[in-house]
């Protein structure tokens, strides 16, 4: 497999600045591509430009000239017993060294035992034993790609009755053990403080301020359960007012991030899912102005 | 304590099953039954599936019918589990799965139109590679004309079946006229007869698009003959004892105007390279 020729870069491979950022779909690459509208960065899911070459991978090169861009895996299963898979390193380090992104992250979750993948992002039971599994796979995963990662939560529908440990205080942990930095997905602390009962801004409160650099907001949707009601994060939705709430405060815990606006299924047009990002760089400028 | 290992096997057989008594017990109820919260994940595993697979195989969406895919891919996920997190890969057994499930039945096409369709998904993602700068021919001694092997770019696939799948294909994509038509709408195409004809089809990647057309017996037999690496010489030699009209300069002048060949190569080393990669 050979190396994709260098491209001189426009944008810097630095640190993306405290903005709102929006999902690269392949619905919309090619506007993107043609019009070059002003959003701060974009994030990509890292296995959807695995491939070895095409027109998906061009296109992210060539908007990647203009835009500094994420790298936000959903299959290398860092929770799983599973050992990592080398071809799947492999590809996002051949990625990564064609893109060269501002942020690579993942998940605090698994989603693959004993050779078989279930793709999905399936929750740990938050135990001693899990933590130092997880801790000890993403130092592996880091020394591979000689860089720092980040590492999302997640929407979570079920709670394991032998977990040991808060979610808040294990990817605490996990970001001081590990060395790794933390992705707060704010929808998704929502949804599962919804689904489990605890209190979202305790959570938030809890988190090492200085472990926090990104942020992701999203959509959900509500399921009926008899008399209950679950949370799906199905980012199918614009952020509801509650989540804006949230995300005000998570400024206020962490400072001005950069925030994606993950919007994934029944995709919008852009122009609306950069009018959402509007939102978010409105609340990241009062932050700003109020430091100031 | 359960081990994590533990805890992982029982969940993935939990979701991968309609049994969720290997990890109900450890699951909290929170005033919800824990088999209902484990069948949000046994939803999500075969939705997931089915996105994948209405992306990959189209055709056979529209051929079969929602109903009928949508088991046609459970049956398949249970028989050929992911074993992948890059979901590109997950449709790979498909055909083979469609050869052995319709064996002998009415819809036993079914496997070479899948197979086309997996090619397409090969050459939309293959390394980029040529097309040869023919210019460099000059340069090469008649004498040599024989040695030479003519590597085909890795954007292009040759399918060839009994059935005319270059028309089913073609009849089952969706118009840009008829919005009302949606994969998984049971449209009936322009009738084909399945005993029209055997199709040769070339898939290869353009700038923007993947172009799909028909070749002739003889361009075909003469591009598996360099897929398999023969040189030029070797070739003509077992095209023209499998057709004796077969005509190698018009054949090759055909490959080459379509951008077909991504390197030519005198004996085991370069007389030229493509615009980049590897060549065999």
């Amino acid at each position: 497999m050979t190396d994709v020729p260098f491209i001189e870069r426009a944008a810097p491979a630095g640190p993306i600045p405290a903005i709102a950022g929006i999902g690269l779909r392949t619905a919309h690459q090619e506007q993107i591509a043609r019009e070059r509208p002003a959003a701060g960065w974009l994030e990509v899911h890292s296995e959807n430009y695995f491939a070895d070459g095409g027109m998906q991978i061009e296109r992210l090169l060539d908007v990647r000239c203009d835009y500094p861009v994420s790298l936000h895996g959903v299959g290398l299963s860092l929770g799983s017993t599973d050992p990592l898979d080398p071809e799947h390193v492999r590809r996002l380090k051949r990625l990564v060294a064609r893109s060269e992104p501002a942020f690579i992250s993942e998940h605090l979750s698994w989603g693959s035992v004993h050779d078989t993948h279930l793709n999905d992002l399936l929750p740990l039971p938050l135990t001693e034993e899990a933590l130092a599994h997880m801790v000890a796979k993403v130092h592996r995963l880091q020394d591979e790609l000689g860089r720092q990662i980040l590492i999302e939560n997640i929407s979570s529908y079920l709670e394991f009755s032998h977990s040991q440990i808060a979610e808040w205080d294990f990817i605490a942990a996990l970001g001081e053990e590990a060395g790794c930095g933390l992705l707060v997905d704010v929808n998704n602390v929502y949804v599962s403080a919804c689904n489990h009962g605890f209190d979202a801004r305790h959570y938030l409160s809890a988190l090492p301020r200085h472990l926090v650099r990104e942020l992701h907001l999203a959509g959900h949707s509500r399921n009926r359960h008899g008399d209950r009601e679950i949370l799906i994060d199905t980012h199918s939705a614009p952020v509801c007012e509650a989540v804006w709430d949230l995300y005000e405060f998570a400024l206020e815990c962490f400072g001005p991030l950069p925030t994606l606006i993950e919007w994934d299924a029944e995709l919008p047009s852009l122009e609306v899912l950069l009018a959402e990002a509007g939102k978010a760089n409105r609340r990241l400028e009062q932050v700003r102005a109020i430091a100031a | 304590m359960p081990s994590l290992r533990d805890t992982q096997a029982a969940f993935s057989a939990a979701i991968r099953s309609e049994d969720a008594r290997s990890i109900a017990g450890l699951v909290v109820a929170g005033g919800i039954a824990p088999e209902e919260r484990i069948q949000i994940y046994r939803n999500n595993h075969r939705i997931g599936a089915l996105d994948v697979m209405q992306a990959t195989y189209p055709v056979i969406l529209r051929l079969g019918g929602s109903e009928w895919f949508c088991q046609s891919v459970l049956r398949y996920q249970q028989r050929h589990p992911s074993r992948s997190g890059d979901l590109q890969f997950f449709g790979e057994e498909y055909p083979s799965f469609l050869r052995a499930d319709l064996a002998g039945t009415l819809h036993a096409y079914f496997h070479d139109v899948a197979t086309l369709e997996w090619a397409y998904q090969l050459v939309l993602t293959a390394e980029e590679c040529g097309p040869v700068d023919l210019g460099v021919l000059k340069a090469v001694d008649p004498d040599d004309y024989e040695r030479l092997r003519f590597v085909p770019r890795p954007a292009l696939r040759l399918v060839e079946s009994p059935f005319p799948i270059f028309a089913i294909w073609h009849a089952n994509q969706p118009s840009l006229n008829s919005p009302a038509e949606r994969p998984g709408a049971e449209v009936c195409p322009a009738e084909i007869r399945l005993d029209a004809g055997a199709s040769r089809v070339l898939l290869i990647r353009r700038r923007d698009h993947v172009e799909l057309r028909e070749l002739s017996r003889a361009n075909s037999l003469l591009l598996r003959q360099f897929e398999a690496g023969a040189p030029l010489g070797a070739a003509a030699e077992a095209m023209a004892s499998e057709d004796g009209d077969f005509d190698l300069p018009s054949c090759l002048r055909e490959l080459l105007g379509l951008e077909a060949i991504a390197a030519i190569l005198l004996d085991d080393g370069p007389v030229t390279v493509g615009t980049a990669g590897d060549h065999r």
